[in-house]
């Protein structure tokens, strides 16, 4: 697992320590870097794919570029970008605090756990509309960061693991009662599209008349469901579309995911981090301050802080809502006085 | 002096400001970031204001160097702050300065010291029945503390209330940066004047005016 990450001149990232476990909630205002970290994670993984002047702070455009990645065993994996125009990532290596006692410059080194996690990684966006869209038949059963594919993926899920399949239409159920169960639909050769059953008169509702809410929280859902996930995986903004009173259970499929054992599933946790602006969703999380960040930008640019390291921090905490309380402005992570 | 302002919106902050320094007369230090808001409730009077103010005030005691606090809140229909109430044990609960006061005397007691902090002084003041009054009273003395009172006590028709004030001062317009504007420049007139405001709101104005000067 991930523990932190550090940014030096990456984007709107001068110089900042992301804190990380199981599960993150990041909530911040605009602009403060929430997205910037994820995507770092994003260009870590294949570092040979980004020049340095695509990604290197506006401020300090003359330095390198550092993304330092630590695990929970101590041990420090570098992404590193030198200055220069045509300038590509690589990689050195750091254990036990030793700092590059072993020096990796090409992908050979993706053997390692902690490269292979950041390879794995992915970042979802979900967009109702994509998640409606028809996919060909033939398609790769990858889950796009937009939510396209989603029919492939369920349907793959269907044809591969159907008691989990089952489990995830039960699940959907339970979250939306009007709701039965997947199916699919061929509207035309070589297409495929997903429906759901209607509890009451079984009827098929084609994708695009499902509603968005509906759309978004089947993609959350799926992704808990899938039998090999990612080793990282980030949500944006994950109350996107989404009713309040169904936040507790788009938490619940992040928590499965991050804490597997507790649903009694028999797979490796996922590391889990989400972004959020959702004072309804924050405040599911008043007994958990460890996996909240707080994302401040100030004229010293941006920093992260979790809730828990916050000094004082239970004393604000007693009578009022967590989102509530991150909404009124006392533990920062608002939008700068204007 | 480094303080702290609470009031109900953006716009009343502003407005405190600008009275506080024209009543203090040095140089004052207002503790600006972060922009403390609340969402599910208007600052004065209610229920939950106590909650928030609790954690507004361990905001300012743990992560500022704040020494004093400035408060305004409205009265609205609320009864009208008096000098009775100022005695021991004849403290008014429906009277919002009366709680006000009680309830930062609850808080502060039930703060965890820190070493080398010193409790934070406050200061309150009662806008009977809306800031907007303090406003308009300077073109129109029938607007007083004490055409409000004969209001509350037998219902007079007084030819304003709180809607009206807000609408004849702000007109129509709903755009919060124009709002602030408007209020900042009333209230710089007013700095010029904040005798004859004292004359006609002596409970509401009065006391925040004393309690700065017994700093």
């Amino acid at each position: 697992m991930i523990t932190s990450i550090h940014y030096k001149n990456f984007k709107a990232l001068h110089d900042c320590t992301l804190p990380l476990g199981r599960f993150t909630l990041i909530v911040g205002p605009n602009g403060s870097g929430k997205s910037t970290a994820m995507q770092a994670l994003k260009v870590a993984g294949e570092p040979t794919k980004t020049f340095w002047d695509e990604i290197v702070s506006v401020d300090n455009s003359n330095e390198p570029i550092n993304i330092s990645i630590t695990n929970e065993s101590d041990a420090t994996l570098y992404v590193i970008w030198r200055e220069g125009k045509d300038s590509k990532g690589f990689f050195e290596f750091a254990e036990n605090g030793k700092h590059k006692e072993r020096v990796v410059k090409t992908l050979e080194f993706y053997h390692e756990p902690m490269l292979e996690q950041l390879k794995s990684f992915r970042l979802f966006n979900f967009e109702a509309k994509q998640i409606a869209k028809p996919v060909s038949i033939l398609k790769s059963i990858e889950l796009e960061q937009d939510g396209l594919n989603l029919t492939g993926v369920l349907d793959d899920l269907r044809d591969r693991n159907y008691k989990r399949f089952e489990e995830l239409n039960k699940e959907l159920h339970s979250w939306l009662p009007e709701f039965e169960r997947i199916s699919f639909d061929k509207p035309s050769d070589g297409v495929k599209s997903l429906m759901l059953d209607t509890t009451i008169g079984s009827h098929q509702i084609k994708a695009e008349d499902i509603s968005h809410g509906t759309l978004l929280a089947l993609a959350y859902l799926t992704v808990a469901y899938l039998p090999n996930p990612p080793k990282i995986i980030c949500f944006e903004e994950p109350e996107r579309g989404i009713h309040p009173r169904l936040l507790r259970d788009i938490r619940d499929a992040m928590y499965r995911l991050a804490y597997p054992e507790q649903f009694g599933e028999n797979r490796e946790p996922v590391q889990v981090i989400a972004t959020t602006h959702s004072p309804y969703l924050l405040d599911l999380y008043k007994d958990h301050p460890e996996e909240i960040v707080i994302a401040n930008k100030d004229e010293n640019g941006v920093h992260f802080e979790r809730l828990s390291d916050k000094p004082h921090y239970e004393e604000f905490l007693q009578d009022i809502p967590l989102g509530e309380v991150w909404y009124s402005g006392v533990l920062g992570g608002i939008p700068a006085q204007r | 002096m480094k303080i702290a302002i609470f009031g109900e919106s953006s716009t009343d902050d502003a407005v405190i400001k600008i009275l506080a320094q024209a009543i203090i007369g040095e140089e004052i230090e207002f503790i600006s970031a972060p922009r403390l808001e609340i969402r599910d409730t208007k600052r004065g009077g209610s229920a939950n204001m106590y909650k928030h103010l609790r954690n507004f005030f361990r905001y300012w005691y743990y992560y500022t160097e704040a020494e004093y606090l400035i408060m305004i809140i409205d009265s609205d229909d609320t009864p009208i702050h008096q000098i009775e109430h100022e005695e021991e044990g004849k403290e008014n609960e429906k009277c919002r300065l009366c709680a006000l006061r009680q309830n930062i005397k609850k808080i502060q007691s039930e703060i965890p010291p820190l070493e080398n902090r010193k409790q934070i002084k406050t200061a309150i003041g009662l806008a009977v029945p809306a800031i907007e009054a303090w406003f308009r009273c300077m073109k129109d003395s029938h607007i007083a503390e004490a055409t409000w009172s004969r209001k509350l006590l037998s219902n007079e028709q007084v030819g304003y209330d709180r809607p009206s004030l807000k609408e004849d001062f702000y007109g129509s317009g709903r755009d919060e940066k124009t709002k602030k504007e408007k209020a900042e420049e009333e209230a710089k007139k007013l700095t010029n004047n904040l005798e004859q405001l004292e004359e006609l709101f002596p409970q509401g104005f009065g006391c925040l005016v004393r309690d700065i000067k017994s700093w």
